[in-house]
């Protein structure tokens, strides 16, 4: 042998001796993770028989090491994992339908003492020549499972209080509805106690006048006469007011010019001096339909409307675009506008914010908009003004 | 025949003409205002034994109505009419330091006692 060859033969035995030693310490390492485990590691054959165990498994289920091995696993299984686990070893290694190896599931273990408890199991699979060996990992769950217990019954408890909470909730809605239903048949029984117990105050003092005075000339007489036919056509407008609320009839669609429809109901309001009008129609606007007479009552009352916001000076826009499938006909006015908590209640009937006047104007022109199946909407600022907003649908 | 001097504030001037047709065949001087602000600027003018109220008028309530003239004429006394039911008026007014508060359509019968018994004469004879 020739000396370069002689010195690789040495490196060849020490490199074998360095590979045992490697081997050993390895083993030895192997063997400290299975012994220091906190999970329990089983190891058996293709036919369930316990080839070893780890620390952790003796104190986990309560056996001695060597009352585990050589016995089939079933023994660590409660029913009915017991019962069916030779079926699903022998399942697994005709088919290779995997139901548990390399995945691994929540399943039940069973102490030395019989006690069960939860355990997550993951199986891993060692293919071997002549048969696999198959390596289970076992941890204990009860901890977690007892959380997730708790953590369930506290929601359950965190349900049942909402469910108790929202039945107070609706509860009280149901409560508030019926008190705003009485508070709406106070406000409209008041509405028309007022709108109509003011005429007939002054028919009740015309008449108590001409009952009681003496040396009435037949000129004051004729006077208190046309009083009281004035007033009572007040009340007559009161009644009607409310009886055209009721039965609004049906519209007759046509088709209209909404500059021809703006003139008129513009003829038929007065304003003072102080407030200027201004109309802005673009001549291409196409017509709307609706019905001539109830959308000139609707637009009324919102130039009539804003008339009487405005104090002293101001301005009236009556102001036309088109809009999608239809013509937005807007009243803006520059008067003290609407207060916010009103602005939800304004279109209400007999909701209203003047002296005198039912709270019907809005109500009527809301309903007449709606039955010509447009929108009527209100923008305002205190201070500042208002625009309503009325939306038809066009000729086209 | 002069029984005492009132001034009649509502809104509706046929209310206000009908007040004033009455009270004047009953010997009192009756004016009429129809807004806040008239029936301000009158009782700093003229001096009135009593105000007549309407309490829901445009421009200003009757009850600030008569906090507004009470600045101006602390010794004067007014009854209030209301077409409300409600009693927030009332109370309102009473606050406001108002002696009577009556309901629309007035009974005249009360009226004439409430306006007998604030009024300095009353020894007014029925027309």
């Amino acid at each position: 042998m020739a000396a370069a060859d002689w010195h690789v033969e040495i490196q060849n035995i020490n490199g074998d001796l360095w590979m045992n030693s490697i081997a050993h310490d390895l083993t030895a390492q192997l063997a400290a993770i299975l012994d220091n485990a906190v999970d329990a590691i089983i190891t058996i054959d293709a036919r369930g028989i316990v080839l070893s165990v780890n620390p952790a498994t003796t104190t986990l289920f309560g056996y001695r090491s060597e009352e585990v091995v050589g016995q089939n696993v079933k023994l660590l299984m409660p029913m009915p994992f017991k019962e069916n686990h030779d079926r699903y070893i022998a399942n697994y290694l005709q088919t290779g339908e995997r139901k548990i190896i390399g995945v691994g599931r929540e399943v039940v273990g069973r102490r030395k003492d019989g006690t069960e408890f939860p355990i997550h199991l993951a199986v891993s699979e060692i293919k071997r020549e002549k048969e696999s060996i198959f390596t289970g990992i076992v941890r204990d769950i009860s901890d977690l499972k007892h959380s997730q217990l708790e953590l369930s019954r506290a929601n359950e408890l965190l349900e049942q209080r909402i469910r108790e909470r929202t039945g107070q909730l609706e509860l009280a809605q149901s409560q508030l509805v019926e008190k705003e239903r009485l508070a709406t048949l106070g406000q409209v029984s008041g509405g028309i106690a007022h709108e109509i117990r003011n005429p007939l105050n002054a028919v009740k003092t015309s008449a108590y006048f001409l009952l009681n005075a003496k040396n009435i000339t037949p000129e004051k007489a004729r006077e208190h006469l046309e009083r009281i036919d004035r007033q009572v056509d007040l009340i007559d407008n009161v009644v009607t007011a409310l009886s055209d609320v009721a039965k609004l009839p049906e519209p007759i669609r046509q088709p209209l010019s909404v500059s021809a429809i703006a003139r008129e109901a513009l003829q038929t309001i007065s304003v003072p001096d102080q407030v200027v009008i201004h109309v802005t129609i673009p001549e291409d606007t196409p017509h709307v339909l609706a019905d001539q007479n109830q959308i000139l009552i609707a637009l009324r009352n919102l130039l009539r409307n804003a008339r009487e916001a405005i104090v002293g000076n101001g301005r009236i826009e009556i102001v036309a675009r088109r809009v999608d499938r239809g013509v937005s006909i807007a009243v803006e006015d520059t008067g003290m506008g609407i207060a916010p908590e009103n602005l939800d209640r304004i279109m209400q009937p007999l909701f209203s914010t003047k002296a005198r006047g039912m709270g019907l104007g809005l109500a009527i022109s809301r309903t007449i908009v709606e039955k010509n199946f447009g929108t009527l909407e209100v923008v305002s600022s205190v201070g500042v003004g208002t625009t309503f907003t009325i939306t038809l649908q066009s000729d086209s | 025949m002069d029984s005492g001097s009132i001034l009649v504030v509502d809104d509706d001037a046929d209310i206000t003409a009908n007040f004033v047709d009455i009270l004047t065949s009953q010997g009192y001087r009756a004016d009429a205002a129809n807004n806040g602000k008239s029936a301000l600027e009158m009782v700093t003018r003229r001096k009135y034994d009593l105000a007549l109220l309407d309490f829901q008028m445009p421009d200003m309530d009757g009850a600030s109505l008569f906090e507004a003239i009470r600045s101006v004429r602390p010794e004067l006394k007014a009854i209030m009419i209301t077409a409300y039911a409600a009693n927030n008026g009332v109370e309102r007014a009473k606050k406001a330091g108002i002696c009577r508060v009556l309901r629309k359509p007035v009974d005249m019968r009360l009226f004439f006692s409430a306006l007998e018994s604030i009024t300095p004469n009353n020894n007014s004879e029925p027309v």
